[in-house]
């Protein structure tokens, strides 16, 4: 089978938990391994930066939520972004150019994710939640539907920040994923140890570069493979044609 | 390697030790109007304290007791608050009665603020000592001072001594934890470090359960407030009526019972709240009822406060036709086409 089309079984997978509450199953103290609206009407899984900025404000030290960090992070850390993230999968699907910009402009979501943290701490309030394009798709629009949600300046502002970040997608592979993820932030702490990993084998390498072209992030897989911006997709091993990169789980060999 | 697990086992222990070990910080902040009280021996004076919620949390049964010296009281007894919302804040006037025999020149006077507050299953009792400075003069004929006189009121934020700066211990960890994360870039033996990060993250995690932040995660995830995701903004300011909404609920001529949905962290609950408490103060046929939507669930199911398994606060209920008002936004005029709805 092929790595894409495990993969998107794997993204399937990851809508569907996200929609669970379709079924009638209510919140659950789960929390999501990926950038998923606590809000939308049918999630039964709690957004990590959601709940983290409620933490931060009610003044709880986040053992829990660290706890589960850390056991994603060790599991899959962006792995997540590359196989399970709903919104990283609609990323996917709107990958269309594999545009370079700077790398270095993939730190700004570091960035976000300290505003976020800061945020929260000093105005006491979600401000991330509030322009969060997640938010603006899975609870915004559910709730003006459901009536709950009214066309006014929040909602306003939902959409803008969804429609600059779709825009962004369109016109940059994982636009979102890449630059201003703060859930990919956090997992992208765990990259180099996780269990989901890349390997290179550099003897086998014939320096083709095609696993260049076909990286989704814009990084060279072959260097970049542990980096913060690689999300395990895999892509990068399919096009290999000589099988210097290969997509494992378990314990990493040491250099 | 060495110096990794270092510093990952010194932030584990620090991370056990302030949950564990370290006292809950209190919520409240308290201060005192006017810093110095001047009085009469064998007179009163009043100071004012002010008293802010400065968290999501709801603080409960607070209560101000004069703790010392000898000579000097409360009048007429322990002030107390029942209830502080998130966010909130009121003032607590408090009568300082001096004895005659009280000795005279400057006095530190002592006060214990006791109050408590809850998340989730586990509740805390905090006491906050405050202090107050009381300058007592030699008794004078004339009819005891009722209030003290000494020129504008400057705020004085009271010390509390032993206050845990949990932010400041929230932030350390943290930081901490991004210098392992550092450390973890350059180290070649990966799997030791991952094995070592599943231990801490089980023990953060089992700490977490036991401190019933799971819980409290699910909360956070099961009841909404429409400004808390972006369906409006927060209204915090004080509930009014406009004279033509007023004549409205005053021509209402059919008993109307309600029920209002709330949240004890949400910040625009308590500007439903009060507008509703003023509606039914306007006509004594509308009867309300304030529902906790965390505590009271099935209830939030029943009346559809709950939606696709969200509930969402506030929401006023009509229970003569069952339509839901959800948020604050232009909810005075909202209110009053509820209430004009024939059941």
């Amino acid at each position: 089978m092929r790595i894409t089309t495990g993969r998107r079984a794997v993204q399937g997978m990851g809508v569907v938990l996200g929609l669970f509450g379709v079924t009638g199953i209510g919140m659950t103290h789960i929390l999501f391994p990926g950038l998923h609206c606590y809000a939308c009407p049918w999630a039964i899984t709690v957004c990590p930066v959601g709940l983290v900025q409620n933490l931060v404000i009610f003044g709880t030290v986040p053992f829990f939520w660290l706890g589960a960090m850390i056991v994603y992070g060790v599991v899959a850390a962006r792995g997540f972004c590359g196989w399970f993230c709903p919104f990283g999968t609609l990323n996917d699907l709107l990958s269309f150019r594999r545009a370079r910009i700077r790398s270095s402009l993939s730190y700004g979501k570091f960035l976000i994710l300290l505003g976020t943290l800061v945020g929260a701490w000093a105005l006491t309030d979600t401000i991330f939640c509030k322009l969060c394009p997640a938010a603006s798709l899975e609870a915004s629009l559910p709730y003006l539907f459901l009536g709950v949600a009214k066309v006014n300046g929040p909602f306003l502002i939902h959409m803008a920040t969804l429609g600059a970040t779709l825009l962004g997608m369109v016109l940059i592979a994982r636009f979102w994923c890449r630059y201003l993820c703060p859930m990919g932030a956090i997992l992208a702490l765990f990259n180099r140890v996780s269990l989901l990993h890349l390997e290179w084998n550099r003897t086998e390498c014939t320096g083709c570069e095609t696993c260049v072209d076909a990286c989704p992030m814009g990084i060279d897989p072959r260097q970049e493979h542990d980096g913060h911006n690689c999300i395990k997709c895999g892509a990068c091993t399919e096009s290999c044609v000589p099988d210097s990169l290969k997509l494992r789980c378990g314990p990493r060999k040491a250099k | 390697m060495r110096q990794a697990l270092a510093v990952l086992l010194a932030a584990l222990g620090l991370c056990v030790f302030s949950g564990a070990v370290w006292p809950q910080e209190g919520i409240l902040t308290f201060a005192v109007e006017p810093d110095a009280l001047d009085v009469s021996a064998g007179g009163q004076a009043v100071a004012r304290v002010r008293i802010v919620n400065t968290t999501a949390r709801e603080a409960d049964d607070i209560e101000l007791v004069w703790a010392g010296p000898e000579g000097f009281s409360r009048d007429p007894g322990p002030a107390s608050v029942a209830v502080l919302g998130a966010f909130a804040s009121t003032t607590i006037e408090l009568t300082v009665v001096v004895e005659a025999t009280a000795p005279q020149g400057e006095t530190r006077g002592h006060l214990e603020a006791i109050y408590t507050y809850c998340i989730d299953d586990l509740c805390y009792q905090i006491v906050a000592p405050l202090v107050l400075t009381l300058r007592v003069a030699a008794p004078t004929e004339a009819t005891p001072d009722t209030t003290s006189d000494v020129g504008t009121p400057a705020k004085a934020e009271i010390e509390i001594p032993g206050r845990v700066p949990w932010r400041g211990v929230a932030f350390g960890v943290i930081g901490l934890l991004l210098a392992v994360a550092g450390l973890l870039w350059r180290t070649r033996h990966r799997t030791v470090l991952a094995a070592t990060l599943v231990i801490a993250g089980g023990v953060a995690l089992g700490l977490g359960v036991s401190l019933n932040q799971h819980k409290q995660a699910q909360a956070v995830g099961a009841v909404l407030c429409t400004s808390c995701v972006g369906i409006e903004t927060v209204q915090t300011l004080r509930a009014r009526l406009s004279p033509s909404q007023a004549a409205a609920v005053e021509q209402l001529t059919a008993p109307i019972e309600l029920l209002v949905f709330y949240a004890p962290w949400c910040r625009s609950c308590p500007y439903a709240e009060e507008l509703v408490g003023l509606v039914a103060a306007r006509n004594p046929l509308v009867r309300y009822r304030l529902v906790n939507a965390e505590a009271e669930r099935d209830l939030a199911v029943q009346h559809g406060v709950t939606r696709a398994g969200r509930t969402v606060v506030p929401a006023i209920v009509h229970l003569g036709t069952g339509t839901v008002l959800f948020g604050v936004e232009d909810l005075g005029n909202r209110l009053v086409s509820l209430l004009q709805e024939a059941p």
